[in-house]
C-alpha cells in the first residue's frame, strides 16, 4: 500500500475533473475507449481469420485489452479479453481445424497466453487504481485546497477543495507553476520554506493567495514532501486552510483589544482590576455569601473587613490610577488594604452590595498614595455577573482632589457669609449685650464700694465685706462668660464638629439674646426635655441658628398689642432626631411671604439683609438636618430646627 | 426677695429696690445698709405692689425697664396707688427720652448704669429728704385740718370772709351780725387754729383749700 503522499501519482485525471462536467465526460471517454478497443478487435479478428499472414496477429489483442483497461472498469477488460481469446481460438479453428498441430498452433497459444496475461496485468492495475481514486476522493472531501507540485513547481494533483476555494478547475491548475497560478506571497523569503522543507521534510506557514477572481486569502499552509526510492525529492503535497475569516475575527478581535488597551492606557480615568477570586473563596468557606448573614459577622468580628480587604488581589492599573495612587506600575501594592485608610468604610459596603448580587458600587473614599498623602476620590466597582467573575472586578477612580478644594471654597465662603451674618445679628444685639456685659460690672462696683463702705465703718462689718467680695467675684466672672460667649460667637474659624448638649446649646443662645426680650417685654418660656440624647455638630453656627430665630421672633412681637410669648423648647423628634423649636404668638408671616422665606436676599424687614434664614438653612442642612417654619397670620409663627441626633448623653455629662 | 436685717422702725428711712437682676438688688441692698438705712428688695413691679410697706420716711429706687411693665407705667400705677415714695431712677445707657419723661412724672433723679456710689447715695439721701418734708407738710396740714374741724359753722363762715380780705364791718354787714360779733367769733378762730397774725390764717386757709367766701369745705 503506497503512502497516502503518493496516491496522487497514478492519477487518473477524470478523477479531479470539474465537479458538474465530471461524470458525462467520464461516460464519454469510456463509451470512447469501449468503441475504439471493440473496432480494433474486429479489425484483428478480420486480419487474422481472412489473411494467411504467417505470424502472431492475434498477439495484437492485447492493445485493445490495454485500451479499454484505461477505462479501469473490471468488466470492460475481462469482456474485451474474452473477446479476444474467443476470436482467437475461432480463427485458428476455421483456418487449421482441430487436428492440425504445428506452429500456427503455437503461436495462437502464445497469443492466448498473451491475452490472458495482459488481462490479468490490467485487472491487477485496475484494482490498484481503484483503490487509489478512492483515496483522492478522500482528499477531495476536504474542504482544505490541496493540491501536490512536482520539482519544478508544476500542479500535478489539483483537489475539488482547492478548485471550489481558489475557482481554478483542475484543467486550469495541472501542470501551472503553483506559485504563479496563485500569486502566492510568502512572509520570509520562500527559499526559508525551501531550506526547512528540504532539512526537516515538512514545512508550516501562513501564506497570501489570491483566488481567480482577485480575492486575496490569509491560509495556513503544511508541505510535505515525497522523495523517491533513491531519496531524492521528488513530489512536494501542500496541503492550505483558508483562515481568512478567522484572520479577520481576529484582526477585529486585536483591533478591539487595541481600543480598549487604548481607553485603559489614555483615559484620565484610574482603573484598576482586581481579583476578588479569594474573598469569595473565604466568604463562601464562612457560609457568608448572604448580605445580612455578612453584615452580622460584620458587627461581630469589627476586624473581618480588614481581613477581607488584603484578600483583594491588585492585578492590572491603568496610567492614570498610579498618577492618582503616586505609586508607579512596579511599586503598585499587592493588596487592597495598602490603598485604602484603615478608616475607610466604603470597602464594607462595597462588600455588602456584592454579597447582595449588586452588579455595581459607588462610593467616596481616600486612597493613601505612596508619600502618604490623601487623595479624595469618587469610585465605581463593577462586579461581573458570571461565576468566575470575581477574577476581573473592575474600579474605576477619578480624583475628586479640585471638586472638593471647589467644595472647601465655597465651605469657606459661606463661613464667611455665616460669620459677616453673626457680626451684623451681634450689630443689632449691641444694645442687649451691652446691658448685659453693665449689669455684672455694675454690681461690680456697686459691690465694690459697698464692701468699702462695710470696712470704714466705726466697727467693720466683715461678715458683709465678705457676702460683697463674693459677690464680686461671682460677677465678674459672669462678665467674663458674656464676653466670652460673644468672642465665640464671632469666632471667624469654623469650630471643629464636636459633641453637643442641646441644653446647654438652647441656654446660650437664650443668655446671648435674654435682654432683648426684656426689652421688649417678651415672656420666654424655656422647656427642655429631659434625657435628651446629644447632636453632633458646629456649636457657633447652630447657636447662631437658634440666636438668629429668636432675634426675629423678638422682632415679630416688638410693639405687638397680642399677646408677646416666646416658646422655647427641645425635644426629640421622629427617627433619632432632635427638635428646636422657636413659637412666638407675634403677627405671623404672610402666605405670600412664607414661600420664600429661606431665599436669599429675600427680607420683609426694612434694614434686613435676607441672608440670615438662607444661613441657617444651609447651616441646619449641612447638619443633615432641617429647617421648617409654619405660620399663622394674627396667631404666630413656628420654626422647628430638626438635627439627628447622633450619641446619647455622656455619662458624666455637665 | 431678701429684706433688710434692721427691724423696720420709724426713725431709719426705707429704700425700696425694684430691680430684676438679683445681683443689682444685692449690691445696692448692701450699700444703703453699709450706711444705716433700711433696704427691701423687690425682682418686680407687681411684688412691691402686693406688699404693704412701713410707714417711714424713705424712696424707691427702679430700673427703668421692668420685665412685663415699664418703668414709667409702674410710676403711674404707685401714684394712682398712692404710694408718694419719690423714685429715683435707674437705667442703662441711651435712655434719654425715657429719663425726660420720667423727670416730668416726678422723678427725683435719674441715673444711669453703672453709677458711683456717691451719686447713688446722694440721690437717695435728696429723695428720702424730700419724702421727710413731703411728710411734714402732710402731717401740718392734718394738723390744721383737726383744728378747722373744731370751729362752728359760724366761725368757718366768718373765717372765710376774713381770710378773702374783708373788714369786721363788711363781715357783719354780710352775714347780719353785729361788728362786734364778728370780732368774738374772729377772736376765737385766731385762737382755735392756733395762729397769731391774719397772714398766718390765710397761709393755713390756703392750705386747707378755702379760697372764697362761697366755698364750703
Amino acid at each position: 500500500m503506497p503512502p497516502p503522499v503518493a496516491a496522487p501519482h497514478t492519477p487518473s485525471p477524470q478523477t479531479c475533473a470539474g465537479p458538474a462536467a465530471a461524470a458525462p465526460r467520464k461516460r464519454l471517454q469510456h463509451g470512447a475507449l469501449r468503441l475504439g478497443a471493440a473496432l480494433l478487435v474486429g479489425a484483428i479478428f478480420l486480419v487474422d481469420a481472412l489473411t494467411t499472414l504467417e505470424g502472431a496477429v492475434a498477439v495484437l489483442y492485447v492493445v485493445a485489452v490495454m485500451l479499454v483497461a484505461r477505462t479501469a472498469r473490471r468488466g470492460d477488460i475481462l469482456a474485451v479479453a474474452a473477446a479476444g481469446i474467443v476470436l482467437t481460438v475461432y480463427a485458428y479453428l476455421d483456418t487449421h481445424g482441430l487436428r492440425h498441430l504445428g506452429a500456427q498452433t503455437f503461436r495462437a497459444a502464445v497469443s492466448l497466453a498473451a491475452i490472458a496475461i495482459s488481462a490479468a496485468l490490467a485487472l491487477e492495475n485496475q484494482r490498484a487504481v481503484q483503490s487509489l481514486a478512492s483515496q483522492a476522493m478522500l482528499l477531495d472531501l476536504s474542504h482544505d485546497m490541496i493540491f501536490t507540485r512536482d520539482r519544478d513547481g508544476r500542479i500535478a494533483f489539483w483537489s475539488r477543495g482547492a478548485a471550489e476555494v481558489y475557482g481554478f478547475s483542475a484543467q486550469e491548475a495541472l501542470g501551472r507553476v503553483a506559485d504563479e497560478l496563485l500569486r502566492t506571497r510568502y512572509a520570509q523569503p520562500r527559499a526559508l520554506a525551501d531550506a526547512v522543507l528540504e532539512a526537516e521534510g515538512r514545512w508550516e506557514g501562513t501564506l497570501l493567495q489570491t483566488t481567480r477572481d482577485g480575492r486575496e486569502l490569509h491560509v495556513e499552509s503544511r508541505w510535505a514532501l515525497q522523495r523517491d526510492a533513491a531519496g531524492r525529492p521528488w513530489r512536494v503535497l501542500e496541503t492550505h486552510t483558508d483562515v481568512t475569516a478567522r484572520q479577520a475575527a481576529h484582526a477585529r478581535l486585536v483591533q478591539s483589544e487595541q481600543r480598549y488597551r487604548r481607553m485603559f492606557d489614555a483615559t484620565r480615568i484610574g482603573v484598576v482590576q482586581q481579583d476578588w477570586r479569594a474573598l469569595h473563596a473565604a466568604l463562601l468557606a464562612q457560609g457568608l455569601e448572604d448580605p445580612s448573614a455578612l453584615a452580622a459577622h460584620l458587627a461581630r468580628h469589627p476586624g473581618f473587613a480588614a481581613q477581607a480587604r488584603d484578600l483583594v488581589r491588585i492585578e492590572r492599573t491603568n496610567p492614570a490610577f498610579t498618577a492618582i495612587a503616586g505609586h508607579t506600575q512596579a511599586a503598585m501594592p499587592a493588596s487592597l488594604s495598602e490603598l485604602l485608610d484603615p478608616a475607610d468604610d466604603t470597602f464594607v459596603a462595597s462588600l455588602l452590595a456584592y454579597a447582595g448580587g449588586e452588579t455595581f458600587f459607588e462610593g467616596e473614599t481616600e486612597l493613601v498614595r505612596a508619600d502618604g498623602r490623601r487623595v479624595p476620590v469618587l469610585f465605581t466597582i463593577t462586579f461581573p455577573t458570571a461565576e468566575d467573575g470575581a477574577g476581573s472586578v473592575l474600579v474605576f477612580v477619578v480624583d475628586i482632589t479640585e471638586r472638593r478644594q471647589a467644595q472647601d471654597a465655597m465651605l469657606a465662603a459661606q463661613a464667611e457669609l455665616a460669620h459677616a451674618m453673626r457680626v451684623a445679628t451681634l450689630g443689632e444685639l449691641t444694645a442687649s449685650i451691652a446691658h448685659e456685659v453693665n449689669q455684672p460690672l455694675m454690681a461690680v462696683v456697686t459691690n465694690g464700694e459697698a464692701g468699702m463702705r462695710w470696712l470704714r465703718r466705726d466697727t467693720p462689718d466683715l461678715h458683709e465685706v465678705e457676702t460683697a467680695i463674693a459677690r464680686i467675684i461671682a460677677e465678674g466672672r459672669r462678665a467674663g462668660d458674656i464676653v466670652r460667649r460673644v468672642r465665640d460667637f464671632l469666632s471667624k474659624a469654623p469650630t471643629p464638629h464636636q459633641p453637643l448638649a442641646p441644653a446647654a446649646l438652647l441656654a446660650d443662645a437664650v443668655e446671648l439674646v435674654r435682654h432683648e426680650f426684656t426689652r421688649e417685654a417678651v415672656d420666654v418660656h424655656v422647656h427642655v426635655e429631659d434625657d435628651l440624647p446629644w447632636l453632633h455638630g458646629d456649636r457657633v453656627q447652630l447657636e447662631q441658628v437658634l440666636v438668629n430665630l429668636m432675634v426675629n421672633a423678638c422682632q415679630a412681637l416688638a410693639g405687638w398689642r397680642g399677646p408677646r410669648i416666646l416658646s422655647l423648647h427641645a425635644g426629640r423628634g421622629a427617627e433619632a432626631t432632635l427638635v428646636f423649636r422657636v413659637a412666638d404668638t407675634g403677627p405671623g408671616i404672610t402666605a405670600a411671604d412664607l414661600p420664600r422665606l429661606f431665599d436669599p436676599f429675600y427680607t420683609t424687614k426694612p434694614h434686613g439683609m435676607g441672608m440670615g434664614l438662607a444661613i441657617c438653612r444651609t447651616t441646619a442642612q449641612a447638619h443633615g438636618g432641617e429647617l421648617t417654619v409654619e405660620s399663622m397670620p394674627g396667631r404666630g409663627t413656628v420654626f422647628e430646627l430638626i438635627l439627628p441626633s447622633h450619641l446619647d448623653a455622656p455619662p458624666h455629662a455637665p | 426677695m431678701r429684706h433688710s436685717p434692721l427691724p423696720p422702725t420709724s426713725s431709719v428711712p426705707l429704700v425700696v429696690i425694684v430691680d430684676d437682676e438679683a445681683a443689682v438688688r444685692e449690691a445696692l441692698d448692701s450699700l444703703f445698709r453699709s450706711i444705716g438705712l433700711q433696704a427691701r428688695t423687690f425682682a418686680s413691679a407687681a411684688e412691691l405692689l402686693a406688699q404693704a410697706l412701713p410707714d417711714v420716711p424713705g424712696c424707691i429706687v427702679l430700673d427703668v425697664r421692668l420685665p412685663g411693665i415699664s418703668g414709667l407705667d409702674f410710676q403711674a400705677q404707685l401714684v394712682a396707688q398712692g404710694v408718694a415714695l419719690p423714685i429715683v431712677f435707674m437705667t442703662g445707657h441711651g435712655d434719654i427720652p425715657m429719663s425726660v419723661r420720667a423727670m416730668k412724672a416726678g422723678a427725683v433723679d435719674f441715673l444711669a448704669k453703672p453709677f458711683r456710689d456717691q451719686d447713688m447715695l446722694d440721690a437717695v439721701s435728696a429723695a428720702i429728704e424730700r419724702d421727710r418734708q413731703r411728710r411734714a407738710q402732710a402731717a401740718s396740714l392734718a394738723q390744721v385740718r383737726e383744728q378747722y374741724q373744731t370751729l362752728t359753722p359760724r366761725e368757718r363762715e366768718v373765717m372765710a370772709h376774713v381770710v378773702a380780705g374783708l373788714m369786721n364791718k363788711q363781715v357783719a354787714g354780710l352775714i347780719g351780725l353785729s361788728e362786734i360779733t364778728v370780732k368774738i367769733h374772729r377772736g376765737n378762730v385766731m385762737r382755735k387754729m392756733g395762729v397769731r397774725s391774719l397772714a398766718d390764717l390765710v397761709r393755713q386757709a390756703e392750705a386747707l383749700g378755702i379760697q372764697g367766701p362761697h366755698t364750703s369745705v
